[in-house]
């Protein structure tokens, strides 16, 4: 059945409708979500006029710029050599205190709720009051509700933050405040902001890899750059550099979004990596805080609208499109505003948790 | 006064049941199902436990009602209940089969108690079920459109398939032509994610009779295959009557109505009737016809007819299926949704309304009729269309004749190249590791995936580097995504695809459902909602539509010997526009319609036919409309096995003046929104392709056309104007343009 020779006119016929297919696909994907009420907030109205043209000025500017000149040149950055090949690593630190719920008040909050309990409501948990029970760790000898009380009471003093997180969220919406409380078991330096970048929605490489860590009062971001889709398990490799057992992720849609994009990603490249631990995610709790203030739940909307006005910016929606002018021209200028996106929105994630843990 | 029409009829006779005793003992709990059902194996069935015990690639090509389910189900539990690990992939084309073969395999569980926790995960499984099936079922029933979006997900399924032991393909005469090479390459992307977690599955393919089972199983999969095909099951004698209303010349009723007074005449005579109509409409119509005319003289038996068919609520067909198992309902009209495997028992009697269109069908369809070992009924009921009448008149062409090939192509470059792109997606390509699962096109197809920025060549493998998911850039089949969706007073009736939608629920059509009869009030074609009421009407309608083919750019201008192929994109232009009300089978009106066009834009070949032949032709006082039509359908009989397709995968249209040529010209192009590269490839065969068409009708020995030369099972014009001796002569011509294949 072989067939010798195959022209290549039609191959590339061939490949030139695949490729319009895939970014049809592509376009399609994006269309659903923005149309929908659940949409992703990585994603922006890259269908609007305005904000699409002034994108595509800036894209523009942006090669004039830096006409001819690399990556290296203008971002600087170190090489991460990694068992996994090489990555690009952009680092900078930024003023910022996170403010995180006192250990305390976390675990007085976290045993209040009797609701936590399976079988528990509003009727139930007045009268285990009235009788005297003020918190979880007094119902351990309860006949009903001992059993789970001390597992709840035990998950709270071993500070299984995971578990706790699961647990709050099997009784009550994942927006609920309660499962924030959570982190408070967290020193700030354990906490790690991530959040990607990516060619695709799903199953597609991952153009950055955004990582920020709280220390005293500055906030270091690094970035995990692939100046070609080659570098990317290195970059994945650095980001598992950043986890260790007592790690809490941070994210802004990381449940639905970039938590199985990565889990997707490393099992892609046979990396081993467990990214199952807790893990805040803030859209949840931005939903509830801040309903009816911004027109939508998207990160530079946040911004913008709760805490105050974001520099000049790319929509997500562009960002894929940004990297392949980059990869297609080699000028660093579409590259360098993905990266400086991919910052403010860590940036911006940071603030939201603090303002939302500060209450 | 039916016996006059009576064609022929074509005794198949008895057999009594083949056992074999086991060399090696049945596992007990495997062996206390099949006692507590009663059952002993066959020797097909004991064959085929063999062959997958000794690690074989089985494939089981036994009649329809022969137990091929038993015979795999049979040595898979075994091999569960000895390691309670293994898991097994059943793969099902539709959804019902799915739904069919779940109730077997839990009432296997349930008796063998082996534990496989057998679930479906399709297109229909709730998300909050999905991740515990995935962890812990070990039988897994699924379908093709499924699979193709879930391999992206392997690393969600590494238990499933690290343990996979045997992979099984029911029902896979299916994936032939275009929709089986796509098959063909998803199972070898999903091998190539096997053999990465660690396992290595036997395949077990069951299917209808074929011309080339074994053949077809090594390019369905890649693997070799050991062919079970002796059946040993019992039957009970069958008669297979071939039944021509037309036997006169005249036909005073329709087939139609003739299917219909067959239909109440059997179940008036106590058998338990499937009737097979060609066309949803025919379903309900016969069943409808059939009803009322019952309901006047037997009105119990009225009660006991339905129709069945896609569309349906699943609930519905359940219960339809359930009350023919049960002799509830003494007769069921059916399209060909009954065709495959679907447990409905078995009947006393089957009626085909017309040729279903392939050997392959016709026997599967007759396959219904038969209980045990008692006697049986299957009728053909032909139409008016010469394809019908030749079998009519030549029997010997339904029962002498060969089963169709199913054709698999792995080296076209269409479908190639974008499962190469799905699998670089799923995992990274390595050269030379992967060059097992993709034996042809892949360093070729990843080169030219990687110019058009969709995959790249990395110290990594070779990666996908698209935006979008690569699975839905690859559909599987041509399928129509638009669906509109029936309201009567706001309730969901059902749902058409597009095509449907306008030929069948336009503006003032009748709709048959269940045997209701609804008129169409509004087809709202931006919403996609066509509005009814319910109404008694004791009339039908008919949409009449016009067929264009307007050449939109060509793209190449191959010259072959003195004969000029064009190659380019067309666009066929469906106009329906009007429709016809019939009272039976009596036209009381006829109304226009003012419906958009539905536009088909694919890839074709064509070429004018020369003055000489035109000349030549009307000098025979022959017909050169028949001649261009003849030569036409017999070249698309020829492609198959040319261009690797199946003939229902490519379509034709000639005329004897095109308005884009100026002149006599046959088209051929793919059926396959965008086309497909069928008659791209057919282009650079063309010379051989035309000469061997020649020299078959040419050596034809019938007389004025048949299946196996001019007669085509799926012309749109029930085969007229046909005229095989003008095709001779236009075929002779065109044989003598192109370049002689000796010289190639």
């Amino acid at each position: 059945m072989l067939i010798e020779g195959h022209d290549n006119q039609k191959l590339s016929r061939v490949g030139a409708r695949i490729k319009s297919r895939v970014n049809q696909a592509s376009d399609a994907a994006d269309a659903e979500r923005v149309g929908s009420s659940q949409f992703t907030p990585a994603l922006f109205y890259a269908k609007d006029h305005d904000d699409s043209a002034q994108a595509l000025a800036l894209k523009r500017a942006l090669i004039e710029k830096h006409d001819g000149k690399a990556l290296e040149e203008v971002t600087p950055g170190t090489e991460l050599v990694t068992e996994r090949g090489t990555c690009y690593r952009v680092d900078t630190e930024e003023r910022v205190r996170i403010h995180t719920i006192p250990q305390k008040r976390a675990e007085e909050s976290l045993l209040a709720d009797f609701k936590l309990l399976h079988g528990v409501r509003e009727t139930t948990e007045r009268a285990l009051k009235e009788r005297g029970y003020r918190n979880i760790a007094d119902l351990v000898e309860h006949d009903r509700f001992g059993a789970q009380a001390l597992s709840f009471l035990k998950l709270v003093e071993t500070r299984d933050t995971g578990e706790l997180i699961e647990w709050v969220g099997r009784r009550f919406p994942r927006s609920d405040p309660l499962a924030l409380h959570a982190s408070g078991f967290h020193t700030p330096d354990q906490l790690l902001f991530v959040d990607l970048e990516t060619l695709g929605l799903f199953s597609s490489p991952i153009i950055i890899i955004g990582v920020a860590e709280a220390v005293d009062e500055t906030l270091t971001v690094r970035q995990y750059v692939s100046r070609n889709v080659g570098e990317e398990p290195a970059a994945l490799a650095a980001l598992l550099s950043h986890v260790n057992s007592s790690t809490a992720l941070v994210t802004f849609n990381g449940r639905a979004f970039d938590v199985p994009f990565l889990e997707q990603r490393l099992a892609y490249y046979q990396i081993h990596g467990n990214l199952q631990r807790a893990h805040f995610d803030m859209l949840h709790f931005a939903r509830r805080r801040w309903r009816g203030l911004t027109p939508d739940f998207r990160l530079a909307s946040l911004e913008k609208y709760v805490l105050g006005a974001r520099q000049s910016d790319i929509p997500s929606a562009l960002v894929p499109e940004f990297y392949e002018t980059y990869l297609r021209t080699q000028n660093a200028g579409p590259l360098l505003a993905v990266i400086d996106h991919n910052r403010q929105d860590l940036i911006a994630l940071a603030h939201i948790f603090s303002k939302i843990c500060e209450g | 006064m039916f016996s006059r029409k009576v064609a022929h009829t074509e005794v198949l006779s008895a057999r009594e049941p083949i056992f074999a005793e086991t060399a090696e003992e049945i596992a007990p709990n495997v062996q206390a199902y099949l006692r507590k059902k009663g059952i002993r194996l066959y020797r097909h069935q004991i064959e085929a436990r063999v062959a997958l015990r000794e690690g074989k690639d089985v494939v089981i090509a036994t009649p329809t009602a022969s137990g091929k389910t038993l015979a795999f189900n049979v040595p898979i539990f075994e091999e569960l209940d000895r390691e309670h690990n293994a898991t097994a992939l059943y793969i099902y084309p539709t959804k019902a089969l799915s739904n069919d073969q779940l109730k077997v395999l839990q009432e296997l569980e349930l008796i063998s108690a082996v534990r496989v926790n057998p679930s479906i995960y399709d297109g229909d499984t709730p998300s909050h079920k999905r991740p515990k099936i995935r962890t812990s079922a070990r039988i897994v029933i699924s379908n093709p459109y499924e699979l193709h979006h879930v391999l992206p997900w392997h690393y969600k399924w590494q238990r499933f398939l690290a343990n996979l032991k045997f992979i099984v393909i029911d029902e896979a005469h299916v994936y032939r032509g275009v929709f089986g090479s796509n098959v063909a390459l998803l199972i070898r992307r999903l091998q190539r994610l096997c053999s990465y977690y660690g396992s290595e599955p036997q395949f077990v393919i069951s299917t209808a009779t074929l011309a080339n089972p074994v053949e077809f199983g090594e390019n369905l999969t890649g693997r070799t295959f050991t062919l079970i095909s002796e059946d040993g099951s019992p039957r009970g004698r069958k008669y297979f009557v071939l039944y021509n209303p037309y036997a006169d010349g005249i036909g005073k009723r329709s087939a139609h109505q003739e299917a219909k007074d067959l239909f109440l005449l059997f179940i008036r005579n106590q058998l338990q009737t499937l009737c097979f109509a060609p066309s949803r409409k025919m379903a309900e119509l016969i069943a409808l016809w059939a009803k009322n005319e019952a309901k006047e003289s037997t009105p119990l038996l009225a009660d006991r007819i339905a129709a069945y068919r896609a569309g349906y609520l699943p609930s519905t067909r359940r219960r339809i299926e359930e009350d023919l198992r049960s002799g509830r309902l003494a007769g069921v009209t059916s399209t060909n949704a009954l065709e495959l495997g679907i447990d409905i028992g078995s009947l006393d009697a089957v009626i085909m309304a017309g040729y279903p269109g392939t050997i392959i069908s016709t026997w599967q369809q007759a396959g219904r009729a038969g209980r045990g070992q008692g006697e049986s009924l299957a009728t053909l009921v032909g139409f008016h269309d010469p394809l019908d009448q030749y079998f009519m008149k030549h029997p010997s062409a339904l029962f002498g004749g060969s089963h169709e090939h199913a054709i698999i192509d792995l080296a076209n470059e269409y479908i190639a190249l974008g499962h190469v792109m799905c699998a670089a997606a799923e995992l990274p390509l390595r050269l030379p590791r992967d060059a097992a699962y993709f034996p042809v096109l892949l360093s070729e197809s990843l080169e030219e995936l990687q110019r058009q920025g969709l995959a790249k060549d990395t110290p990594n493998g070779w990666v996908y580097s698209g935006r979008g998911r690569a699975t839905e850039a690859v559909p599987l089949n041509a399928l129509s995504p638009q669906t509109f969706k029936v309201l009567c007073e706001g309730r969901l009736l059902e749902t058409l695809d597009k095509t449907r939608a306008y030929r069948e629920a336009h503006a003032g059509a009748v709709l048959l459902h269940e045997g209701e009869t609804y008129v169409v009030e509004q087809l709202d074609l931006t919403n996609r909602i066509i509005s009814v009421s319910k109404k008694n009407v004791d009339y039908h309608t008919v949409p009449m539509k016009t067929v264009d083919l307007r050449i939109v750019k060509e793209l190449e201008k191959k010259p072959d010997g003195a004969l000029v192929v064009s190659f380019g994109i067309v666009e066929v232009v469906e106009q329906y526009v009007g429709y016809k009300t019939l009272r039976y089978d009596q036209i009381v009106g006829i109304e226009s319609l003012d419906l958009p066009p539905l536009r088909f834009t694919t890839t074709a070949l064509w070429f004018s036919v020369p003055d000489e032949a035109v000349t030549q032709v009307e000098n025979k006082e022959l017909d050169i409309g028949g001649g261009l039509h003849g030569a036409e359908h017999a070249l698309i009989a020829m492609m198959p096995l040319h261009v690797m397709c199946d003939r229902w995968d490519i379509g034709g249209v000639s005329t004897t003046c095109h308005p884009d040529t100026a002149a006599p010209t046959i088209f051929i192009y793919d059926g396959f929104e965008g086309g497909i590269g069928l008659a791209e490839k057919a282009v650079e065969l063309i010379a051989e392709i035309i000469t061997v068409t020649h020299e078959l009708v040419t050596g034809c020995s019938c007389d004025v056309g048949c299946p196996a030369c001019i007669y085509s099972p799926k012309c749109g014009n029930d085969n007229k104007p046909l005229d095989k001796q003008a095709a001779i002569v236009v075929l002779e011509q065109l044989a003598k343009m192109v370049s002689p294949i000796s010289n190639r």
